[in-house]
């Protein structure tokens, strides 16, 4: 191999990418319990109305959770009542796969999951292609920041389907699971 | 249906079906909605009761992970099977074949079958990583829970039935 040769393969060399750094699990979880705070400011504006009537109690709680690296912590749920319904808002976690974290709330009629999801996603879709010999595949698509944001689950369908979490569907979602 | 096939394998939206209607009669089991509520709580304090109620949606949650894990074990082992033995001409069959060839007597779905997968198709690796993660969660339950876990992730059956569903609808299975 002639030095010309030698040169033109070190070029071709792509230099290794830096390690990533270790997750901030700390941060992780501040990050974590800011996203509860933001979730229940919007279902306190969406029941305020209901509230300052005493139409509706909300009860502040805190559970106990447990997740892998991060430990035990205190996160905040909430527990609405009204009429003779008993709906419960639990945190699920945050190190979960495919989200930053859910909520679940819980009625007589069922589950609504609320998750963080990207701003820009409206459910969950992969597209998969056999790869052929001789045919390179295409390129993956760079990884990109995500922007987090409250999304509901919508429910009664195969593939997940998200839906921008509002007072307005926070309070569609809450008579849907209530009775009466 | 290929030969050594029972055809009992569950589809996991009837085991979404069937953990739903599990978790709505424990809640409504725990609930004052159930006829039997004042007898069977008879001095046990509220909270105490949605505790009792808590832990049991978490063993369901718990149970039916493992069904829907099994479910996605079967599906992907169904679909080795079958294109071992149609002889099919796409590059998952033959590197399956090639696979069988090396190894007649059992193969690993982690280790072999996605890794087939894996190389032979565009599927995302991260979406591979959190299911070979999920089946650490099912080695885990499956043997007992004894060991603390260390999986990196926070499983319930709902994370873990998204993913197999996406998983199983994105790649052309033989069924």
């Amino acid at each position: 191999m002639s030095k010309k040769e030698f040169a033109e393969f070190i070029s071709r060399q792509v230099p290794a990418a830096p390690p990533e750094p270790p997750p901030d699990w700390a941060a992780e979880l501040r990050q974590w319990l800011q996203h509860l705070v933001e979730l229940y400011v919007l279902v306190d504006s969406a029941l305020a109305d209901f509230t300052a009537k005493g139409q509706i109690v909300v009860e502040h709680r805190e559970i106990d959770l447990t997740e892998e690296n991060i430990g035990r912590y205190k996160a905040p749920s909430r527990t609405i009542k009204f009429g003779t319904n008993t709906i419960s808002m639990v945190p699920i976690g945050t190190l979960l796969i495919g989200t930053k974290g859910r909520v679940d709330m819980t009625g007589p009629r069922g589950v609504i999951r609320f998750i963080l999801a990207d701003k820009s996603s409206t459910g969950v879709r992969v597209t998969v292609q056999v790869i052929t010999a001789g045919v390179p595949p295409p390129e993956p698509s760079a990884p990109r920041k995500i922007d987090w944001e409250w999304k509901m689950v919508l429910r009664n369908t195969g593939m997940p389907k998200y839906q921008k979490l509002t007072p307005e569907v926070f309070l569609d979602a809450l008579m849907e699971i209530a009775n009466g | 249906m290929a030969s050594g096939l029972s055809g009992e394998n569950l589809d996991i939206q009837a085991i979404f079906t069937q953990y739903e209607d599990l978790a709505a009669a424990a809640r409504l089991y725990f609930s004052p909605s159930n006829p039997d509520y004042e007898v069977r709580f008879f001095s046990t304090s509220a909270d105490n009761v949605e505790k009792q109620c808590l832990n049991s949606l978490n063993e369901i949650s718990r149970n039916y992970s493992l069904s829907v894990l099994a479910a996605v074990e079967a599906a992907f082992r169904v679909d080795y099977i079958i294109r071992v033995k149609l002889r099919k001409k796409d590059d998952v069959s033959r590197a399956f074949r090639e696979l069988h060839r090396r190894k007649p007597l059992r193969v690993s779905l982690e280790e072999d079958i996605f890794k087939t997968w894996k190389q032979h198709t565009t599927v995302p690796s991260k979406i591979i990583g959190d299911m070979v993660g999920a089946f650490g969660f099912r080695h885990w339950l499956a043997h007992g829970r004894y060991w603390p876990h260390k999986l990196g992730q926070t499983y319930d059956f709902f994370s873990i039935y998204a993913l197999a569903l996406q998983l199983l609808t994105a790649l052309p299975l033989e069924a």
